[in-house]
C-alpha cells in the first residue's frame, strides 16, 4: 500500500499487518523542483521499495533461519549428542563444540549473504534501474537466484 | 521442523565435513553413519524448536486482546517469550 501524503516531500509506506510485514514510515527528501504525481506510481514504489530494501538490511535484526540464541545451543547439544552416542570421540570439547556452530552458523547466515550480494549489485544498477522503471524486487529475485545457482546454495 | 530436509542434510553435511577436517576428532563410526547421525539428532532438536517456536506463538495468542502478527508489539512479545522458552533450555 503506498500512499502520498502532504507535505509532497514527505512519502508514507505502510505495510499491511496480512502480508506479516511491519508498517514503517519513510521519508525521503525529492530533487529540487521535482514533484510527486500518480502518473507513474509504479516507478515511485519501485524506488521507495528499493530504498526501504536498504533501510531494512541496515537494521540488526537481521532475519536468519534459527535465532542465534538457538543456534548456539545447537551447536553445544549437538556436539555433546555425538560424542554421548559414540559416534565422534574428542579431548576438546569447546574447540569442536565451537567449529560446529561456526559450521552450522556459516550455513544457516548463507541466505542473508546472497541477499546482501544481491543489493549490493542492484545498488550499482539503482539509476539505471530507476531510468528504465524495472521493478526492484523482480529484479531482486532473478539476480538471487542467479547466485543460488552460482554458489549451489541450499536455503 | 522450519527447515526444508535438503537443508538439515546441508548442514549435516557441513558438520560431519568440519568433524573430519580435526585432528582433535576421532570417527568412532564411519563418515557416513556419523552424518548420518547427525541429520537425525538435528532433526530432533529442530522439531525441540518448533515446539518452542509453537509454545511463543500461543503464549502471544492467550493474551486477552489480539495482537496481529508482523506488529512491532507482536514480534517484541514473540521474541521474548521465544527466549524464554530457549531458557528453560538452559542457554
Amino acid at each position: 500500500v503506498c500512499s502520498l501524503a502532504p507535505p509532497e516531500k514527505r512519502l508514507r509506506i505502510g505495510r499491511t499487518p496480512l502480508l506479516g510485514m511491519q508498517s514503517i514510515t519513510f521519508e525521503t527528501e525529492l530533487p529540487p523542483g521535482a514533484r510527486l504525481c500518480a502518473s507513474d506510481p509504479a516507478r515511485v514504489l519501485n524506488s521507495l521499495l528499493h530504498k526501504i530494501e536498504i533501510f531494512c538490511s541496515d537494521k540488526p535484526n537481521r532475519h536468519m533461519l534459527l535465532s542465534k540464541e538457538y543456534v548456539n545451543y545447537l551447536g553445544r547439544e549437538l556436539t555433546k549428542r555425538l560424542i554421548a552416542g559414540k559416534l565422534i570421540e574428542t579431548a576438546a570439547v569447546p574447540v569442536v563444540t565451537e567449529r560446529v556452530h561456526s559450521a552450522l552458523l556459516d550455513e544457516l547466515t548463507l541466505e542473508d549473504r546472497i541477499n546482501d550480494e544481491v543489493r549490493v549489485i542492484l545498488e550499482a544498477y539503482s539509476e539505471e534501474m530507476r531510468k528504465t522503471g524495472a521493478n526492484y524486487q523482480e529484479m531482486f529475485r532473478k539476480v538471487k537466484s542467479e547466485l543460488v545457482r552460482k554458489y549451489k546454495a541450499v536455503l | 521442523v522450519r527447515l526444508s530436509r535438503d537443508k538439515v542434510n546441508v548442514l549435516a553435511r557441513a558438520v560431519s565435513d568440519v568433524l573430519k577436517q580435526m585432528d582433535e576428532v576421532e570417527f568412532i563410526e564411519d563418515p557416513n553413519t556419523i552424518r548420518q547421525g547427525t541429520r537425525k539428532i538435528l532433526e530432533d532438536l529442530l522439531n525441540q524448536e518448533e515446539k518452542i517456536d509453537q509454545s511463543a506463538r500461543q503464549k502471544i495468542e492467550s493474551q486477552k486482546r489480539t495482537i496481529l502478527e508482523g506488529s512491532q508489539e507482536w514480534d517484541i512479545l514473540y521474541r521474548k517469550y521465544y527466549n524464554e522458552e530457549v531458557k528453560k533450555l538452559g542457554v
